[in-house]
């Protein structure tokens, strides 16, 4: 589901004037989130597929503020295409950065965290394929990954601030 | 709370876990519900929690960029920190991170760790020539640049080295398929496959090595393919949207106009094809499947067929080959036989 909505996350954070705007993206999905946690008693069964549900339709509703030229909405797709075209050169360069820093990265990971990160993101393989293929338990698998996410994470709000 | 950069990172932390388990599926309710309250309990879990799977996109889309030896990396002793294993056979690794390290701060650790391709453009500069060698595995193709931002697209079970010099970018298709968008450079570049040599004049191109004859597919600018690796005659001129077909035992060569959007959709692993013979689908699909396309008899696989489907897809690989009245499919445990129907007099009996 990540990966589908991976241009849509991009256009949540890197977006023209960003920052700010990023910013009252995340508290208005909060708030529609928060809302309807309180208002459905926490019987959300789903919460990650509500949580984007509430950030596309806000991310529709923006793009119709901007006035952009308007689009079959109901198609998730376009609103997807949409969001990734608009970014601007800037966006583009600071992504590259991005990718060569975690290309950096990855390299200095251990060779079965690489490994465990490559079959779930770059091949889509299920937790369980992935142990099964490792000689490891899926429980080992999810801490691959968990491992590795957070240090690219950390690495990059790191440089994001030392720049 | 106190320390505002060890709970920023026990949060991303949380936020990777919860992330993890969500791709793990099969949670229970209440874990959904745990999720839930994580989420809500704060708008820094939520944006933390966004911003996590706004880096796992980023890591597909930077993983799908790196040539990967998955095999090798799982092969590795888990505790160890070997060179080489991110980049197939670097020839000359260790001159290139010597010669490199004075550059940018990052690159001993990078180089250390098995050095990237960002790491390539930086040092070709610095150590000519350079070699290199990459493959691709079964089901897996893949995309890289080369030290001068030639852009590779590898089909699957294929495996090419290259060898640039101060004067010449020369790369050696050793077997399968693959396309190059050459980079503008000074340098002529040629891609040497099966005897033959497709000198590049500005372009991209395909060359792929199939059972009896080479293919090369120009999408656009122009290449010259010359026999006896060179040195021999002019074979084709290709230009833009032109096929040429070389038999690798008399060179006969046919050359024909195709849609260039046909040439390049293996780099979305989406099998197209216009009037080609069954064998060659059955080949290109088999690089990307584990269940195989088995060809039972000569008439089947040289029967023309124009289609255009997604090359992980089965079930529509399937229905396109039952809709072919000549053709008759049977499923087996990893495989899909494909042999000629019957036909007598009308009559379509069942052997």
């Amino acid at each position: 589901m990540f990966a589908e909505h991976g241009p849509v996350l991009r256009g949540f954070f890197v977006r023209r004037g960003a920052n700010d705007e990023a910013e009252d993206m995340v508290q208005e999905t909060y708030l529609r989130l928060l809302r309807a946690h309180q208002s459905q008693g926490g019987a959300i069964a789903n919460p990650e597929a509500y949580l984007f549900t509430v950030a596309l339709n806000l991310a529709r509703e923006q793009a119709v503020r901007r006035r952009r030229p308007l689009l079959p909405i109901d198609e998730l797709e376009n609103i997807t295409t949409l969001l990734s075209a608009e970014e601007s050169v800037e966006d583009a360069a600071e992504r590259a950065q991005r990718r060569q820093r975690l290309q950096q990265l990855l390299g200095t990971l251990p060779e079965h965290t690489r490994a465990v990160l490559v079959m779930q993101y770059r091949d889509g393989l299920s937790y369980k394929q992935i142990a099964e293929r490792l000689g490891v338990s899926s429980h080992m698998v999810k801490k691959h990954v968990v491992r590795g996410l957070s240090v690219c994470r950390r690495a990059l709000v790191d440089t994001a601030e030392a720049w | 709370m106190n320390d505002p950069k060890s709970s920023q990172a026990d949060i991303a932390h949380d936020a990777a876990h919860w992330h993890a388990l969500q791709r793990q599926g099969g949670l229970s309710p209440s874990q959904q519900a745990r999720f839930m309250d994580w989420l809500v309990a704060s708008p820094a879990h939520l944006r933390e929690y966004l911003a996590i799977g706004r880096v796992a996109a980023e890591l597909r889309d930077a993983l799908r960029a790196m040539p990967i030896d998955l095999d090798a990396l799982i092969a590795s002793e888990p505790a160890r920190e070997t060179v080489g294993n991110v980049v197939a056979l670097p020839i000359r690794q260790g001159a290139r991170t010597a010669n490199a390290r004075p550059r940018r701060r990052f690159l001993p650790r990078m180089a250390a760790a098995g050095a990237p391709l960002a790491c390539i453009g930086i040092a070709a500069h610095v150590a000519w020539p350079q070699s290199e060698r990459y493959a691709a595995a079964h089901g897996a193709p893949r995309s890289f640049e080369l030290p001068d931002r030639t852009v590779v697209h590898l089909n699957a079970e294929s495996e090419l080295s290259m060898r640039f010099d101060l004067f010449r970018r020369r790369v050696e298709l050793v077997r399968g398929q693959a396309s190059f968008v050459v980079a503008a450079n000074r340098r002529p570049f040629a891609v040497h496959a099966a005897g033959l040599q497709v000198r590049d004049i500005g372009t991209t191109f395909d060359v792929a090595l199939l059972r009896e004859q080479a293919r090369i597919d120009v999408a656009d600018g122009r290449v010259q393919v010359l026999g006896e690796a060179g040195k021999g005659r002019l074979l084709a001129d290709l230009s833009a949207g032109q096929r040429a077909r070389i038999d690798y035992r008399d060179h006969a060569v046919s050359v024909s106009q195709e849609d260039v959007s046909t040439m390049t959709a293996w780099w979305q692993r989406r099998i197209v094809f216009r009037d080609a013979p069954l064998r060659e689908v059955a080949e290109q699909f088999n690089r990307l499947n584990a269940v195989r396309l088995q060809v039972d008899d000569a008439a089947a696989g040289a029967l023309r067929i124009t289609g255009n489907l997604s090359g992980d897809d089965l079930a529509s690989l399937r229905a396109f080959l039952d809709e072919q009245p000549a053709l008759k499919t049977t499923m087996a445990a990893d495989r899909i036989v494909v042999r000629t129907r019957a036909i007598s007099g009308g009559d379509t009996r069942r052997r």
